[in-house]
């Protein structure tokens, strides 16, 4: 999944396929590579399918997967 | 079943004319939330008892898993709960009316219909309210480490350094759960998922008779919550004022909601949009110009509240402009979860955990060492880079930094 950094604490994952939105990530370096351990950020590009979605599907920086 | 399309942490904005509502997107514990009152005494008044205290709390409110609660309502009562929330709790004399003026919604979602709700959730309800759960919810009794914004932090009855607080964590038990439950299974049922890139995203359009049906028995739920929250509250102050004799300069700061869906407008392309914006481990961060910031806080910002691990430091934020532009007034909700609770399980020893706590001053009460091994801060994310990294964006400004003295986990 390509995932582009866009400020020191600001990620996207660019819209691609059924995405109706790109999703934006907010976290340090420290925390994304926290939350590239787990399907955070494959969970946050199904949430941009979603109808009717604005703007971005966001990611907080203490995001983790649900268990 | 798991349900966990959407990560913890995420939040999405569905425009209300055409968009959709998932349960998934707000989350199996409806409104679990933080709440934080400021009291006057400092931690040096407060240490000698604290042992005392604790245990006056964990036996005041029940905690753990399934736990019942000292009041068990009658269905109409139950009804009537969950159509007023917070309000209801005040009526029956739980709290003060300066809670409800410091709680997001004033702790009463009036869109809220108790007749959408099922039989079960209610029987579910019924035992638990007034009480705190089990999982990552506690009570904490904490004292303020270090102010970043004076100004603000003294709108928000934060002075000084060694000010003690009292911080709950917990949400609307299995009653949420239930509701989530029934509507995910009827969602399913009338729309499917084969058009969804993961089952756990199912959802209704948001003016779809079902899936107004499931936003007004959320609502409920985010009441069920409030009322939790309000009992609780009014317990701690009953604590304290046996432990200690008073319950004087124990004022509510605020209460957060960081498990919902709520309906706000926000400019989207210079176009103002009414939007259903689902928030699921993530908190509103509105800024001091926003109409839903409660009086008292015009002008100030509306606080945030962001809970560390067990042992770990928890920090006040407050709102912003630039967060309402950058992530629809969004930020973080807590550490984060780094380990799942089986991998905590198997990493740590509860009785060890508690043992090095209390090497560091820190006293913990749990119903079950294993709560305690669950929670452990090594399976949590580092809760200062969370903040800074909201302070920095502008997503929520850092106001003061807490440290646990004492808790009580659920």
């Amino acid at each position: 999944m390509e995932l582009k950094k866009i400020s020191e604490n600001e990620w996207e994952i660019p819209k691609s396929g059924g995405m109706k939105v790109p999703a934006r990530i907010f976290a340090s370096d420290k925390l994304i590579a926290k939350i590239k351990q787990d399907r955070t950020l494959m969970q946050a590009a199904n949430v941009a399918h979603l109808q009717g979605i604005q703007k971005f599907s966001f990611v907080m920086p203490d995001a983790h997967e649900g268990y | 079943m798991a349900f966990d399309g959407f990560p913890i942490g995420g939040v999405a904005a569905i425009d209300t004319e055409d968009g959709i509502i998932s349960p998934g997107g707000i989350g199996y514990d409806i409104n679990c939330g933080v709440r934080l009152l400021r009291t006057d005494w400092t931690a040096d008044e407060i240490v000698p008892k604290l042992k005392e205290l604790l245990n006056e709390l964990f036996n005041q409110i029940p905690s753990g898993v399934g736990r019942g609660g000292q009041t068990k309502l009658s269905k109409d009562e139950m009804l009537e709960m969950l159509a007023k929330g917070s309000k209801w709790a005040l009526e029956r004399g739980y709290g003060a009316k300066a809670d409800l003026d410091a709680t997001e919604e004033c702790g009463w979602l009036k869109q809220a219909e108790p007749n959408f709700v099922s039989d079960s959730a209610i029987a579910r309800g019924r035992p638990q309210l007034g009480t705190l759960g089990a999982g990552n919810h506690f009570l904490e009794i904490q004292k303020v480490e270090e102010i970043y914004d004076e100004k603000t932090a003294a709108a928000f009855g934060i002075e000084k350094p060694g000010q003690v607080t009292v911080m709950v964590h917990c949400g609307s038990r299995g009653f949420g759960h239930q509701v989530a439950s029934d509507y995910i299974k009827q969602m399913e049922n009338k729309y499917g998922f084969s058009h969804l890139p993961d089952r756990e995203l199912v959802n209704a359009p948001f003016n779809s008779e079902l899936g107004q049906r499931y936003f007004r028995a959320m609502c409920a739920g985010m009441n069920y919550a409030f009322a939790n929250r309000q009992m609780i509250v009014h317990w701690m102050r009953a604590s304290f004022k046996k432990v200690i004799g008073t319950d004087y300069g124990m004022r509510q700061v605020y209460d957060v909601c960081h498990n919902i869906a709520k309906v706000e407008k926000h400019k989207v392309g210079g176009e103002t949009k009414e939007l259903c914006v689902h928030r699921k481990g993530a908190t509103r961060s509105f800024g001091m110009e926003r109409e839903e910031v409660n009086d008292m806080y015009k002008g100030v910002g509306q606080p945030v509240f962001i809970p560390g691990s067990m042992s770990t430091a928890s920090y006040i934020l407050v709102g912003t402009k630039e967060a309402e532009e950058k992530s629809f007034g969004s930020t973080a909700h807590g550490a984060g979860r780094e380990m799942s609770r089986k991998e905590a399980i198997m990493s740590f020893r509860g009785e060890k955990v508690a043992a090095e706590m209390e090497k560091r001053n820190i006293l913990v009460k749990a119903a079950s060492w294993k709560g305690i091994a669950e929670e452990a801060a090594p399976a949590y994310k580092d809760i200062n880079e969370v903040v800074k990294v909201s302070n920095d964006v502008g997503l929520g400004k850092a106001v003061a930094r807490l440290a646990p003295l004492g808790v009580v986990k659920g």
